[in-house]
């Protein structure tokens, strides 16, 4: 079997569960802050986040990695 | 938890919003693909000790960046069913390479904004995490950051299918430890 099947899976569970977590909480506090109707405001997220972009992943990307990184480095 | 800022970035079609969880900040990329919403998380992790405590390790070469590091997971956010559960996304055609595009210029974004010296990931599996995929997660990231080239073959045709590119800015490297059956990958 490849190299990839050779991993224990067991101790993959630990940070997995803490991210989950995080995820849980995010999603949480979305439906929190829109609690009125959560299914319009999602559906209405889903409408900005597909019409906003004005090119396609693959270019957006390809122009990123051509060219020099530009670091503004705000604090975090 | 509070969502502290919610920022509309148009250019990418995302939307990054800043929170704290656990005292520490997070940020999480927002975006739409495939019919489903993705949201890329990123918690920033400000010294070693905090690093080890998660779970992760530097390559034995490199000392831990003294303006912190990001640790990066992404999945599906639409419910709360199955959340974060890393499960494969079934795509017709190219959605897959979409999704990882988009988080690919996540990192590049996230690292030309913000003051941090690399990412830290690793690779989900196990369990739901690997029903339905072809390849591994592990096996995807190392040819997304240029670990990996060979050749590929056609799971139908047996014909070679065209290298994928790397995914990651030529000033940045990728770097892999596996321990304790865990890949981890950071990238400097």
């Amino acid at each position: 079997m490849s190299y990839y099947k050779k991993h224990e899976r067991s101790a993959l569970l630990a940070p997995i569960n803490s991210e989950k977590k995080v995820l849980q909480e995010l999603v949480s506090a979305e439906l929190k802050n829109h609690s009125i109707n959560a299914e319009v405001d999602l559906l209405g997220l889903k409408a900005s986040l597909a019409t906003g972009k004005k090119h396609s992943s693959a270019t957006l990307l390809r122009r990123k990695l051509k060219t020099h990184l530009v670091r503004e480095l705000h604090e975090i | 938890m509070r969502i502290e800022e919610d920022i509309v970035l148009d250019d990418y079609g995302m939307r990054r919003k800043k929170f704290v969880y656990d005292h520490r900040v997070h940020h999480s990329y927002l975006f739409f693909a495939g019919g489903q919403i993705y949201a890329v998380i990123l918690g920033f992790i400000p010294n070693k000790q905090v690093f080890s405590k998660i779970g992760y390790e530097m390559p034995a070469e490199f000392p831990f960046p003294a303006n912190g590091m990001a640790e990066v997971y992404f999945d599906v956010t639409d419910g709360m069913d199955g959340l974060a559960d890393f499960r494969h996304v079934n795509f017709k055609g190219l959605g897959g390479a979409v999704v990882l595009q988009q988080v690919a210029l996540v990192l590049v974004t996230h690292f030309e904004k913000f003051d941090i010296g690399g990412f830290v990931f690793q690779a989900a599996s196990g369990g739901v995490v690997d029903i339905g995929r072809r390849i591994s997660l592990e096996e995807t990231y190392d040819y997304m950051l240029g670990l990996k080239s060979e050749p590929r073959y056609n799971f139908k045709t047996g014909l070679q299918k065209k290298t994928p590119q790397p995914m990651i800015h030529k000033d940045l490297h990728a770097y892999k430890t596996v321990t304790k059956g865990r890949a981890c990958y950071v990238i400097l």
